[in-house]
């Protein structure tokens, strides 16, 4: 009874509850905001770390076209698409990890539109799939999973050669190499290459955006 | 008594929430700092990589058949000091033609004097006006004599160009060289401060990173050959690469235009080792060793400090060979 017969301002029920919540609330709250910066932070540096992993994929197949251009003593089967890369067996679509597709055809079309987009008169570059496959078969070692599908296209340049060039179309190649990885990862390289009547020789390199 | 018992659980659960509190001011700053220094990677990585790249259309072929496209000081306007520039450890320039702005081409002019006024040969895709260069360009002018030179666009209109040099150089271009784009970047780390800059040649000059504390570039090449060093098509130097201290890189012999030598030494770098380390900029957050905190701070204990971040890493610039 006598509980029960305090007055409304001594009455403290319920003031444990209310300071508990209110510590609960605090302590939640730093380890909600601790939470968000390490979830933030781990996603940063994953995403950095598939960036560069995709670039060395892409610059590792520039490479091996490359070396596998300079071998090739006419590049008119390359232009006209009868020769492929000894690298060129994977299936043109594949999804990858993080199941988002890659269409090799839909991006060679899309690459020719960007090209003709951005290119002045003329006769522009015509785009062609050259290699494609999981970056693991290139490398022969499926241990790791196929986690990076690569291709790479070539073209003849356009029509804006050097002058001092007598036939176009055999003296000058551009090859484009794509890595693509899981949760939007993707690098292109650039390279192009140059014949002369002695040899084949890489003119520049470039990091493509 | 309920509400002395509240106190002291409350007292409990503050104390237990203090080392809570120490991470969230800590955990922030590191993450700040692991951002800071990827940024500064891939800024470097980007550049020096890419460094060197030539011209595709007029006499295509990479920059190092011309010039050095790294070198260990200070090059465009701001560049000063002697003719012939010491190497600085914590410098570092990398030279590339662009593929953003004006088209790469021939001169129909000469170039004389220190702001010339140049005529551009015409190409199938470079027509008027003035083969899409802009006042503010930098260019870069070469010539088969191995004289070049940096020059700054101030005004283009239909297919000329007045132009401005960036060096106190007297190099006269003939018919016929080279004129391209070109990219300058120009990182170091800013004497007295803590601060990692980038400067664009001309007039940019901007800080990129804060709470720098160390920055340090080292240069391996294939071996010195014997012989003509300037003449050579630096490209076809092979063999396994070794350092090339700074003492090598200041010591001849001289290469170059008059007014713009260079060690011919740049002309054998293969590949570039960085070293970077950040600090955290909230000095309360380090603590006294020296091995984790370049630049010590009032910090004790065990928790709740942000050693600084090191990387080193090596890069390549793929246009500077050797090739397949």
């Amino acid at each position: 009874m006598s509980r029960l017969g305090g007055t409304r301002g001594d009455d403290r029920r319920g003031s444990a509850l209310l300071v508990t919540m209110l510590t609960a609330v605090l302590v939640s709250g730093l380890a909600g905001g601790l939470v968000i910066v390490l979830s933030t932070e781990q996603a940063v540096e994953a995403n950095h770390r598939r960036g560069v992993t995709a670039f060395y994929a892409a610059d590792g197949l520039l490479a091996g076209v490359t070396t596998e251009l300079m071998e090739v003593a006419d590049w008119r089967p390359v232009f006209s698409g009868s020769r492929l890369s000894s690298f060129g067996s994977g299936p043109l679509s594949v999804r990858l990890a993080d199941g988002a597709a890659v269409d090799l055809p839909e991006m060679t079309l899309q690459l020719q539109r960007e090209t003709d987009a951005a290119g002045g008169p003329g006769p522009g570059p015509l785009w062609r799939l050259f290699a494609w496959g999981w970056f693991a078969d290139l490398l022969g070692d499926t241990s790791s999973g196929r986690l990076l599908y690569v291709a790479a296209w070539i073209s003849d340049g356009g029509a804006d050669q050097d002058p001092d060039q007598t036939t176009e179309a055999t003296q000058r190649i551009v090859v484009r190499a794509t890595a693509f990885g899981p949760f939007r990862a993707r690098r292109s390289v650039e390279a192009s290459l140059g014949r002369t009547a002695n040899d084949a020789h890489v003119v520049t390199w470039d990091l493509v955006y | 008594m309920a509400l002395a018992l509240t106190i002291v659980v409350l007292a409990v659960l503050l104390e237990l929430a203090r080392p809570a509190s120490s991470l969230t001011r800590s955990l922030p700053e590191a993450a700040n700092v692991q951002q800071r220094l990827r940024h500064a990677f891939d800024r470097l990585h980007t550049d020096l990589i890419g460094a060197g790249r030539g011209t595709s259309l007029a006499n295509p072929g990479p920059l190092i058949r011309y010039l050095p496209p790294l070198v260990p000081y200070r090059l465009g306007l701001r560049s000063g000091g002697a003719e012939r520039r010491v190497p600085r450890s914590d410098a570092i320039t990398t030279l590339s033609v662009s593929r953003g702005s004006g088209l790469e081409t021939t001169l129909r002019t000469p170039i004389v004097g220190s702001a010339p006024m140049v005529e551009l040969d015409s190409r199938p895709s470079c027509g008027p006006p003035a083969c899409g260069y802009r006042a503010r360009d930098l260019v870069l002018v070469f010539d088969d004599q191995r004289a070049w030179e940096l020059f700054r666009v101030t005004r283009a209109v239909g297919m000329r160009l007045t132009l401005a040099r960036a060096h106190a150089t007297a190099t006269v271009f003939g018919p016929g060289a080279v004129i391209a784009p070109v990219e300058l970047h120009h990182y170091y780390a800013a004497p007295g401060r803590t601060e990692l800059r980038h400067y664009d040649g001309w007039q940019g000059d901007f800080p990129l990173l804060d709470d720098l504390v160390d920055l340090r570039f080292r240069y391996f090449g294939p071996a010195a050959a014997a012989g003509p060093v300037c003449d050579t098509v630096s490209s076809d130097v092979r063999g396994p690469l070794v350092e090339i201290g700074p003492t090598e890189l200041a010591d001849g012999p001289w290469c170059g235009p008059a007014g713009l030598p260079f060690d011919g030494d740049l002309l054998r770098i293969r590949a570039v080792e960085v070293d970077l380390r950040v600090q955290s900029a909230v000095v309360e957050l380090r603590g006294a060793d020296p091995r984790l905190f370049r630049r010590p701070g009032p910090a004790s204990g065990r928790g709740g400090t942000v050693p600084d971040h090191a990387v080193t890493f090596t890069v390549a610039p793929r246009n500077l060979g050797p090739w397949p």
